[in-house]
């Protein structure tokens, strides 16, 4: 045995491995699409970290003249300036629009989802083929008709009007029953014969099943809210009701422009983001596999 | 003539057929949009589907760093729109950008990006790509670990070369997905909006060359009065 295995790995050894000669093309290129796509972020991030006097130079520069100038006055200066945008505040609203949003919509859609799924009702096919429908409809089409619907509600300028309206989306609604097809009826059929009343065997059997859809659908979600800019710009117009997106154009003046200031807004903003994908990519792309795109 | 017809929003509306189309398509601003956004759809769309492809291929594979490969692909989706059309705006300043400073380097001629017709359509494109890649290309990783791996392996142990297992093996096991991404980007990209306005400052591009539908849209209805409310909506159907 020993002296089998010896010998294969003798005549197999080489210096290059041809797993390595295969893979080295592939990752040089993957490397250097990753640098011209990162390049833009590093940028943003470089400039972020210099003092603004040196940001816009005459030929543009990476560096600033000296190492040392490095510098995270930036950071502090969004938070701490006045300039009629409270960033701090619209990085609150922006998670409380976001948050209170998507866990309403992952509530609504569950509850939808699993009532297109699980149980009959005369229309139910109908109502599922509208509702896909409305997915093709772009979201533009409805800014004027929301906005009239917001108006007369007399939601304008608040923060229901940012939370409400995104909640009627068919998308979750999709996702989610098509995942809990997928989940054996046989399971809740047992719940049954035990007692269980639907609304317990949602919440005890079916969601706890649906962990990746759900984080899928939240994650989506999220991203939506947090960087939603069309509607809020349309629906906000004074600065305590104002989200990240719509409060960072505010930096840029019409005769000048804060970049540095501007480029670390912009970062903080997408940390959160970025963070959460970081978190949940593998999550992600292994729910999205379990809803079968195939077909 | 096709005289807009007025509805204040409060009052009954009235039914007056097809007028507001008509009018609509007589307008010469819509008629701009309509042509800027198809110009900005057959630009975009095309390069917003392919592309991400690609990497999507490339990061699928058991590579060292896998894992910051596709941050940096997806990165730039997490940036909002304004934050990406302030930071363009300036790569594609001729004096203080980048792009031009580096075309310069290698010998190519900078241009006034965003305030020349012609190319300004062409820079928001690729700003747009460069943006919206990580969205498509995380649908392609997601198609792409559908294919069953016996199936390469098959066609590897026939002798298929990378071509032939990219065309009868790759490309038909995508078509889910191919389906969906080319729909959704295609639907997406007639909606281009964020970008442009922050990128033109809100003035519609040189000659108005880069006024997309949905600016228009959304101008007629904020600032000018109600009587444009039916039109620009039947505009926005598009």
């Amino acid at each position: 045995m020993a002296s089998a295995s010896m010998t294969a790995t003798w005549s197999n050894r080489s210096l290059v491995s041809p797993k390595l000669v295969r893979l080295a093309p592939r990752f040089l290129i993957a490397l250097l699409l990753a640098v011209l796509w990162a390049t833009p972020v590093l940028w943003m991030v470089m400039t972020s970290l210099k003092p603004e006097n040196q940001i816009v130079t005459l030929p543009p520069r990476w560096l600033p003249d000296h190492l040392s100038d490095f510098t995270l006055d930036n950071y502090i200066k969004i938070f701490t300036v006045p300039r009629g945008v409270d960033l701090i505040r619209s990085f609150l609203n922006s998670l409380l629009v976001a948050g209170t949003g998507t866990t309403l919509v992952v509530a609504v859609d569950a509850l939808a989802a699993y009532a297109l799924a699980r149980l009959r009702f005369p229309g139910r096919d109908a109502l599922f083929l509208i509702i896909v429908l409305s997915l093709i409809v772009p979201h533009e089409i409805l800014l004027i008709p929301n906005y009239i619907t917001v108006w007369r509600l007399d939601w304008l300028n608040s923060l229901t009007a940012l939370i409400v309206p995104p909640v009627a989306s068919g998308f979750g609604v999709f996702l989610l029953r098509q995942f809990f097809l997928s989940i054996p009826s046989e399971l809740e059929d047992a719940a049954r014969i035990d007692g269980c009343g639907r609304f317990r065997i949602l919440w005890a059997i079916v969601l706890p099943l649906s962990g990746g859809a759900i984080a899928t659908l939240a994650i989506f979600t999220f991203l939506y809210y947090w960087n939603d800019f069309t509607w809020s710009y349309i629906i906000v117009n004074s600065a305590d009701v104002m989200t990240l997106p719509v409060a960072l154009i505010q930096f840029r003046g019409d005769y000048f422009s804060e970049y540095g200031q501007l480029m670390s807004g912009a970062f903080v903003s997408a940390l959160p983001a970025i963070l959460i994908f970081l978190v949940a990519q593998r999550l992600i792309i292994r729910s999205i596999t379990l809803t079968g795109l195939k077909g | 003539m096709g005289q807009p017809d007025g509805w204040d929003l409060l009052t009954e509306p009235r039914f007056v057929g097809l007028n507001n189309y008509t009018a609509l398509f007589r307008d010469s601003l819509f008629q701009t949009s309509l042509r800027n956004t198809f110009l900005f759809v057959i630009m975009d769309a095309p390069l917003a589907v392919i592309i991400p492809l690609g990497p999507a291929m490339l990061v699928n594979e058991q590579l060292p760093g896998r894992t910051l490969f596709r941050s940096a692909f997806v990165t730039p989706l997490m940036i909002s729109a304004s934050s990406v059309g302030v930071l363009w705006q300036w790569f594609y300043n001729p004096a203080f950008g980048i792009i031009n400073f580096y075309a310069q380097i290698v010998g190519l001629p900078g241009q006034h990006w965003l305030s020349e017709a012609g190319w300004a359509t062409f820079a928001i494109v690729i700003t747009t790509v460069w943006w919206t890649s990580g969205f498509n290309m995380v649908l392609y990783l997601a198609g792409l670990q559908n294919i069953p791996e016996h199936l390469y392996d098959a066609a590897k142990v026939d002798g298929a070369g990378a071509l032939a297992l990219f065309r009868n093996i790759t490309l038909p096991g995508l078509r889910p997905t191919l389906l969906f991404v080319t729909v959704t980007t295609i639907i997406g990209t007639f909606r281009v909006f964020a970008q442009i306005i922050v990128m033109t400052n809100n003035s519609g591009g040189p000659f108005d060359s880069t006024r997309s539908l949905v600016m228009t849209c959304t101008r007629r209805a904020f600032t000018s009065s109600a009587r444009a409310a039916p039109r620009l909506w039947r505009g926005c159907c598009s």
